[in-house]
């Protein structure tokens, strides 16, 4: 019932009851949130705790196939669909269930309501504030280095993915989007699709270089299309008129608003000691040792599962949680290949100064919340941390410099909400 | 339900690989030059220096944990590098117990009173050199004649060591015999000075090498020799008969050794690039203070230790963090 921000949403169906494919079966409980719903057909088993991606319980619903895939109401294209006011699109996409694919699992109709819907802060002035977004800047490569998701998301639905450039020109009213794409020779899409989807609809393509991680974290994506450095502690990038969407809700927004359907599954890219890595259309909700189960299982002892990728992704401890909306990469680690962050003291050396993206001191701000300095560490600007992993990746100390920043913001977040 | 229990740890799963072993391993590839430029100069005493400086600054990190009961780090080469800088700054005509006792203080004074974790406020080579020089002096100024490199007769390892003035004493004393040192002399190590500081090409091979491998940063050196180098011409130009030539400001005695292995040292530097260059500015325009108006004739040890007590506060030299700037714009 946790599937995005806020608070989870409530189940509206009991155990017993018969549902079909594209049904509502949580109902969110504040306008943050989306409806929860159900990602094939039959009969509802269980409605209790199990195991969530987040290594925590969470409230789930647990469906029993039936084999049919029976829709409730079958996706139809709507021809009436592009003369929709914003407001009704936004509507449609809610009731979709779409929300990003990226980590932060922002549900796409807040995210996309900025043209038209007041931030949660009013102005001085006490007038609700609206923004203009003159930046609409679309990623066709996934964050994380071995992810590769949303190119073939694209590749495969090159169609939709138009239809949806439409429909969030049309919420947005933004003058210019920009549709990144991996460089170089990895890139799996044709250069004549790039063009038969960006012509028509003036969309610039920017490439960007592969395997450059985190060149394409939203922070360093808006400075790379824009020239602006938004993000961090100091603004939200829609403040400043930029949005960065995955093509994933693009594709998904366009099938909310043209033919009403629900967000029911999503590309997974499986990778590591399995025996057949592989990409898959998964529906959400599907348990991960099924998905696993479907690329001919693990090969040899399982060392540690990692849903996301292996820089932001979490290692999981059960494989019965489900597949979330919110990200894309299933990684098998063997028992062998596990990294043991041992912690020594820092040495000074600064190789974390010089890889973070977002200029910070990451030796220093560790130190300080390793020992509960969390102020001093907020006068160090810890809450512009992207949280990409990068000073943990580089530290020769094997130092979890990132854990320690996470658990500083973590800490700030909940002091700022008590008061 | 899974029945193998599965390992959960936090995001990044993958590490690069390189960790403070590597990292000491790679600065003793980048000293390789260096030692066999000065196990070329000065043979068998060279190589006497070298073993006493490493058994013993490895000997006394062992022990010591041993007495405090900590855990025993010598395995990651920290103290054998310490040992082996100690000895390539010493001159070949030091008495091998001198050496011994410095590489021990160097250990024992220079980091494992900090906790033997990193948290050195002073390079504890510079420091272990800075006592050798209060206690035995003489020791420090007794130089040998090098073999040479360049000239053509080479009559056999000599048997017995001839004893030389270092030529940066001498030119302390009357400036002007700068002008007559062998530029070449000078760059490929053929003059007296500490056993393994002399060789500029050596030194610089090495340190190329560690700049290339992001083991030391670029700023340092260039922030030192370059500073320095400004210097000298700045005065050599104002006075020629006070001050030596630029030339061999920079490539006599220990300053360009220190500049690139010792001034690039982790943990007593600023962590910023900026704080970095600064930190070599600092250093290189010291030495040459200390070399032309100060009390020692060797100035690089003192200025890498003031630099070295400052750092702290050149970390402060931060850029602005992403999105900043833009704030005081708006």
């Amino acid at each position: 019932m946790r599937q995005t921000v806020g608070h989870p949403a409530k189940p509206v169906v009991e155990v017993g009851d018969t549902v079909k494919k594209g049904q509502m079966i949580g109902e969110p409980a504040d306008p943050v949130g989306v409806p929860i719903i159900a990602t094939t057909s039959g009969t509802v088993l269980a409605i209790e705790d199990r195991p969530g991606p987040e290594a925590r319980a969470e409230l789930s619903v647990v469906i029993q196939a039936d084999g049919e895939d029976a829709w409730e109401a079958e996706p139809a294209v709507d021809p009436s669909a592009m003369s929709l006011t914003p407001r009704e699109m936004l509507d449609r996409i809610r009731a979709a269930g779409v929300i990003n694919s990226g980590l932060g699992a922002e549900p796409s109709h807040r995210d996309l309501g900025t043209a038209i819907d007041p931030r949660g802060y009013v102005g001085v002035s006490g007038t609700p504030i609206t923004r203009s977004v003159e930046n609409l800047i679309v990623r066709a490569v996934d964050v994380d280095p071995s992810v590769d998701t949303l190119e073939a998301n694209l590749v495969g639905n090159l169609d939709a993915a138009q239809k949806g450039f439409e429909v969030l020109k049309h919420i947005l009213g933004a003058t210019a989007i920009h549709l990144i794409l991996g460089g170089g020779e990895g890139r799996g899409i044709q250069q004549a699709d790039v063009e038969r989807l960006c012509d028509p609809l003036e969309i610039w393509p920017v490439e960007v270089k592969p395997w450059n991680y985190p060149s394409v974290n939203d922070e360093l994506l808006i400075r790379t299309v824009t020239g602006m450095e938004v993000g961090g502690a100091f603004h939200e990038p829609r403040d400043m008129g930029v949005i960065v969407e995955n093509i994933d809700t693009v594709i998904a927004v366009g099938r909310a608003v043209l033919e009403q359907r629900a967000q029911i599954d999503r590309v997974v890219h499986v990778s590591g000691k399995v025996k057949h890595p592989k990409l898959l259309r998964v529906r959400i909700g599907t348990s991960i040792s099924d998905v696993l189960a479907a690329c001919g299982g693990i090969v040899g002892e399982p060392g540690s599962v990692i849903f996301g990728g292996v820089m932001r992704g979490r290692a999981q401890h059960d494989l019965d949680a489900p597949i979330t909306r919110n990200a894309g990469g299933l990684v098998v680690f063997g028992p062998d290949e596990q990294i043991e962050f041992t912690n020594e003291p820092c040495m000074n050396c600064g190789a974390c100064v010089a890889t973070c993206p977002m200029r910070l001191l990451p030796s220093t701000l560790s130190k300080l919340c390793e020992y509960g300095k969390f102020d001093e560490a907020l006068s160090y600007d810890l809450l512009t941390c992207i949280e990409c992993g990068c000073c943990t990746y580089v530290c020769p100390s094997m130092r979890a410099n990132g854990h320690y920043l996470l658990h500083g913001k973590a800490e700030v977040m909940s002091r700022r909400q008590r008061t | 339900m899974n029945q193998k229990l599965l390992t959960v740890a936090m995001a990044p799963h993958r590490h690069s690989g390189r960790t403070v072993a590597t990292l000491i391993k790679l600065t003793f590839v980048g000293l390789l030059p260096v030692l066999i430029a000065s196990l070329y100069l000065y043979r068998g005493r060279a190589a006497l220096m070298l073993i006493v400086g490493l058994v013993f600054a490895v000997a006394t990190e062992a022990i010591l944990s041993l007495i405090v009961r900590k855990p025993i780090k010598v395995l990651n080469g920290h103290s054998a590098l310490m040992g082996v800088l100690l000895a390539l700054l010493m001159p070949a005509g030091a008495a091998w117990w001198v050496l011994a006792i410095g590489a021990m203080l160097a250990v024992a004074l220079g980091k494992m009173v900090f906790g033997n974790a990193w948290n050195y406020p002073f390079h504890p080579v510079l420091v272990a050199l800075v006592l050798i020089q209060l206690s035995w002096p003489g020791d420090l100024e007794n130089h040998y004649k090098p073999l040479p490199i360049l000239a053509e007769q080479v009559d056999g390892a000599a048997s017995t060591w001839e004893e030389a003035t270092d030529p940066v004493a001498a030119v302390k004393a009357i400036p002007v015999l700068s002008e007559r040192a062998n530029i070449k002399e000078l760059v490929w190590g053929d003059h007296p000075g500490p056993i393994g500081a002399t060789s500029v090409i050596a030194i610089a091979l090495g340190g190329l090498f560690l700049i290339a491998l992001r083991v030391i940063p670029w700023q340092i050196p260039l922030g030192f020799l370059g500073s320095a180098w400004i210097f000298a011409v700045l005065f050599n130009r104002l006075d020629p008969t006070a001050y030596p030539t630029p030339e061999f400001s920079l490539f006599a005695g220990s300053l360009f050794f220190v500049a690139v292995f010792l001034a690039t040292e982790w943990v007593t530097t600023p962590v910023t690039g900026w704080g970095k260059l600064m930190f070599g500015i600092g250093a290189g325009v010291l030495t040459l203070i200390i070399r032309y108006w100060g009390q020692s004739i060797e100035g690089a040890i003192f200025a890498v230790l003031i630099m070295n007590a400052v750092a702290p506060l050149l970390d402060r030299l931060a850029p602005a963090p992403f999105g900043r700037r833009l704030k005081a714009n708006a």
